[in-house]
């Protein structure tokens, strides 16, 4: 059983109470009133995953800007709320009433649709993240047979709205921020889908919650070293972290594909940039260490921890390493993590014939 | 099908040009086919204001040039000075001088250090090489009264006597440098990324060096053994033992080890000076206001000596009266920057900014 | 000395990447140096060259402090015509004239402070000079005479 159902038997339960029957009223052979309570209880998830992604943010912006400092001998922000947890609202606020600059001679649909293309993915892709399990509850939004593909398709949209923006505004800097994301996001894409492909030979579905249950043997990690390599690799590049951060380079192109974003257009990709960063430590997290497995504590809290581990991880290599170069970015991609992704399939491959089938 | 090539301005304003460079850039994808430099966009008339000030305010203007290390400025236009008046200075003011020149070396290194980091992308070092300076800085503030600026030697000697807080302070200071320059430097020298990132990037030759007219560590990087400080000694440099490091290479990387050995040399100068100083006057007793000194001469003279930059000296020509006729600034970093369109002709403009940052202009030098 | 350092091949480049790692993550954890301003205090050194002060009682009113100034900092003031001088009557100096500065545009460089024959100018360590208008920051001589505590709150809105 799934959130859906669970919420619609809330539902239910609340208008029975209120004395309100407006469930079996059809129109012409149309279900309306089934119709409603679809909606009502869509509503109320989408509100929900809103909600989780919002604060996923919030937290990892403080704790980004709390730890660069930390690492830097300084304090980070400690005036506004308690021990400054409330200074992003504050920037947002700040962004909100700045001018809203565009240029003159840019193409104006695009440069206006591009931050929401590399927002909304983000949001899209906690749909489908497993939270837990409670009794014979899925806590997942969503659940069914092909999560991981669903997952895969939305995380390849966000390169798109990178070049969109790059060539939208009229600037020589942005067009080569472009360029090299678009080179940047081709070079990356083939070795993590490879190593994709391993673990769902291991686990012998496509649905993310068919991976945690099958690692109740063996966490992920540990058959697929090589794999858990290349996919953590490919997953920062796909953030645009340093050492990959070559599309939004802040010092060589002044600010790669984003120069002429300003005010709350920046904001948006500001927070898509950590959002997506808080996504892809749960997906690492789901796919090779276990997802929500674990003894003593409910599921959620051991998402949660093993998440963690992978942010620090990331803001540990953002803060102290530097930029490559893009022809050697492109060497990483293609000469050393392609053929180690398909070593890691040919691994794959073999131990699930020996071991007669699937997990 | 003919390959278009595109004319980028990296222009005045950018996060990573030292200051107020712009370059024009022809580009083919991302190959650099052609690089300009224009400068001139921080012109603030140093020479003619010390012609018509005189030799005493003259001292301010050059302070001002190579803001990160001026008590360099301030060293080569007062012993020019001084060979133009014929004016003695008593021992203990020339070892004060020395120690403090050799002081704002490691200063100006520091910032070097900080923000070639930030240019690779590293966001850390900045800091720690900040903080390192910070206590260079209060030094300074306790024996001349400024962090920055100072106006402190004077024809003569200099303003105002070292304390003995201040010598606890570098001694204090001396302890922990060496360590902590190991950590900063662990951070960027065996590191795979910003060795691949700056071999074999930005090279010159040896007799391009020379046909530029560069000085400094990037001539020291390219295998010539020069040193002023060396070559024609001035203050008290041949009475200590130190080192002139070089490599061979010509390339970022080289310059960046031989500015890393340069901060250990100046730091061990520092060192052997602390314990030598003899007791005595600090400024010749003849003149009562040591800024001030204002005599009529006649002649020209020049002296050179070693700045962080390479070699510096003020050409002065007097006419008889107390206000000197020509003041001609020699400036390192305006012949080191001479080199730009061939050190960046065939590469990538990631390494325009690896070799721009590896020259280490200072704009306030540069334009005057 | 150093021509003999070799530059470092991959495997040794990739343990440098994890050692830069391991010393930036152990900075993390010593104390940090902010010194959080207006509830901490820092202290200047004795000598520090900071706001011009005036002692009113020796200046003699020689006009060198305003010839030696390089950019024109320093104006005398006639204290007849300046409506705003509330000396009493034992201040004035023979020529009736003091120097006032504009701590704006004072570059603190001490030449007014060498030059002064009586040694009536001088520069303190005091840094924290506060204004909401730029013309605020031309002092008369007789706030040139007084600390910066006192000044506060003084303006003209």
């Amino acid at each position: 059983m799934n959130l859906f159902f669970f919420l619609m038997s809330i539902l239910y339960g609340i208008l029975k109470f209120l004395h309100i029957n407006f469930i079996p009223y059809s129109y012409n052979g149309i279900p309306v009133g089934l119709w409603i309570a679809y909606l009502i209880v869509a509503a109320v998830e989408v509100v929900l995953v809103f909600a989780i992604a919002m604060v996923a943010v919030i937290i990892i912006v403080y704790v980004f800007r709390k730890y660069m400092a930390d690492v830097q001998n300084r304090i980070g922000p400690n005036r506004i709320g308690p021990w400054g947890s409330l200074q992003l609202i504050a920037d947002v606020f700040k962004l909100l009433q700045k001018q809203d600059l565009m240029p003159t001679s840019a193409d104006r649909l695009a440069f206006k649709v591009a931050p929401y293309i590399i927002f909304t993915p983000v949001i899209l892709g906690f749909v489908v993240i497993p939270f837990g399990n409670v009794s014979i509850l899925n806590l997942m939004v969503v659940n069914f047979n092909y999560t991981i593909l669903f997952l895969i398709a939305f995380m390849t949209v966000a390169p798109v709205g990178e070049i969109i923006g790059g060539l939208a505004s009229h600037n020589k800097f942005s067009l080569y921020g472009a360029m090299r994301s678009a080179a940047q996001d081709m070079g990356f894409e083939v070795p993590m889908l490879i190593s994709l492909i391993s673990v769902i030979i291991l686990a012998g579905s496509y649905s993310a919650n068919d991976i945690v249950i099958a690692q109740r043997v063996i966490p992920f990690i540990i058959p697929e070293i090589l794999g858990f390599i290349v996919f953590f690799l490919a997953m920062i590049a796909r953030q645009s972290i340093p050492p990959f951060d070559l599309p939004e380079s802040g010092s060589e192109l002044v600010s790669g594909f984003s120069t002429e974003y300003s005010g709350m257009r920046y904001g948006i990709l500001y927070m898509g940039n950590f959002g997506f960063m808080a996504l892809a430590s749960f997906v690492v997290a789901v796919i090779y260490l276990g997802g929500w497995e674990g003894p003593i504590f409910p599921g959620t809290v051991w998402l949660v921890i093993k998440g963690a581990v992978f942010i620090i991880i990331f803001l540990l290599t953002w803060v102290s390493l530097g930029r490559v170069r893009i022809d050697q970015l492109l060497n990483i991609g293609w000469k050393y993590l392609l053929p180690l992704s398909i070593i890691n399939l040919l691994i794959s491959a073999g131990i699930a014939l020996y071991f007669g089938g699937v997990f | 099908m003919e390959d278009k090539i595109v004319e980028v301005n990296f222009g005045p304003q950018h996060p990573s040009t030292h200051g107020v460079l712009r370059i024009k850039v022809k580009l083919d994808g991302e190959i650099i086919v052609d690089a300009q430099p224009v400068i001139g966009y921080l012109h603030r008339n140093a020479e003619k204001l010390s012609e018509m000030g005189g030799y005493p305010k003259g001292m301010i203007y050059m302070d001002r040039l190579d803001y990160v290390a001026a008590l360099n400025m301030e060293l080569g236009y007062v012993m020019s000075v001084e060979q133009l008046m014929d004016v003695q200075v008593p021992e203990r003011a020339l070892w004060i001088r020395m120690m403090m020149v050799e002081l704002n070396r490691i200063a100006s290194h520091l910032i070097w250090l900080g923000t070639h980091g930030l240019d690779m992308g590293m966001l850390t070092p900045f800091f720690y090489c900040f903080s390192e300076r910070e206590k260079i800085l209060r030094i300074f503030d306790e024996i001349t009264g400024s962090r920055l600026l100072y106006n402190y030697f004077a024809v003569g000697g200099v303003y105002s006597d070292i304390t003995p807080k201040s010598v606890e302070m570098i001694k204090e200071w001396y302890g922990n440098f060496y360590k902590r320059l190991e950590e900063i430097q662990s951070i960027f020298a065996k590191s795979y990324i910003y060795v691949q990132r700056t071999k074999n990037v930005g090279k010159l030759s040896a007799e391009d060096v020379l046909s530029y007219g560069i000085t400094g560590p990037m001539q020291r990087a390219s295998g010539m053994k020069r040193d002023v400080r060396k070559d024609n000694p001035y203050l008290f440099y041949d009475k200590i033992n130190f080192d002139v490091p070089t490599r061979g290479e010509g390339d970022v990387y080289a310059r960046f080890l031989v500015r890393i050995e340069e901060m250990r040399q100046s730091a061990s100068i520092v060192n052997q000076v602390v314990g030598k100083i003899p007791q005595g006057d600090f400024y010749n007793k003849k003149y009562s206001k040591p800024m001030l000194v204002r005599l009529k001469a006649t002649g020209e003279s020049y002296v050179p000596t070693e700045s962080p930059k390479g070699e510096f000296g003020v050409h002065l020509i007097g006419d008889g009266s107390s206000i000197p006729y020509r003041v001609r600034i020699r400036s390192p970093s305006f012949a080191n920057l001479s080199s730009i369109p061939t050190m960046l002709k065939g590469y990538k403009i990631a390494d325009l900014t690896a070799s721009v940052s590896s020259i280490d202009p200072v704009f306030g030098e540069v334009d005057r | 000395m150093t021509d003999s350092q070799k530059t470092p091949g991959p495997l040794e480049g990739i343990a440098g990447i994890v050692k830069g790692m391991w010393t930036i993550f152990k900075e993390g954890f010593k104390p940090k140096i902010t010194v959080q301003v207006p509830e901490e205090k820092l202290e200047y050194p004795e000598r520090t060259t900071g706001r011009v002060f005036l002692n009113l009682d020796t200046c003699i009113g020689c006009t060198l402090c305003e010839q030696i100034c390089p950019n024109g900092t320093i104006r005398m003031v006639d204290l007849h015509y300046e409506k705003k001088q509330e000396f009493d009557k034992k201040y004035p100096n023979k020529r009736e004239i003091y120097p006032s500065v504009d701590v704006s545009t004072c570059i603190h460089c001490n030449l007014c402070e060498e030059i002064c024959p009586t040694g009536a100018i001088t520069l303190e360590a005091e840094v924290e000079e506060v204004h909401f208008k730029r013309k605020n920051t031309r002092y008369t001589p007789e706030q040139l005479s007084r600390k910066e505590a006192e000044l506060w709150g003084e303006d003209e809105r």
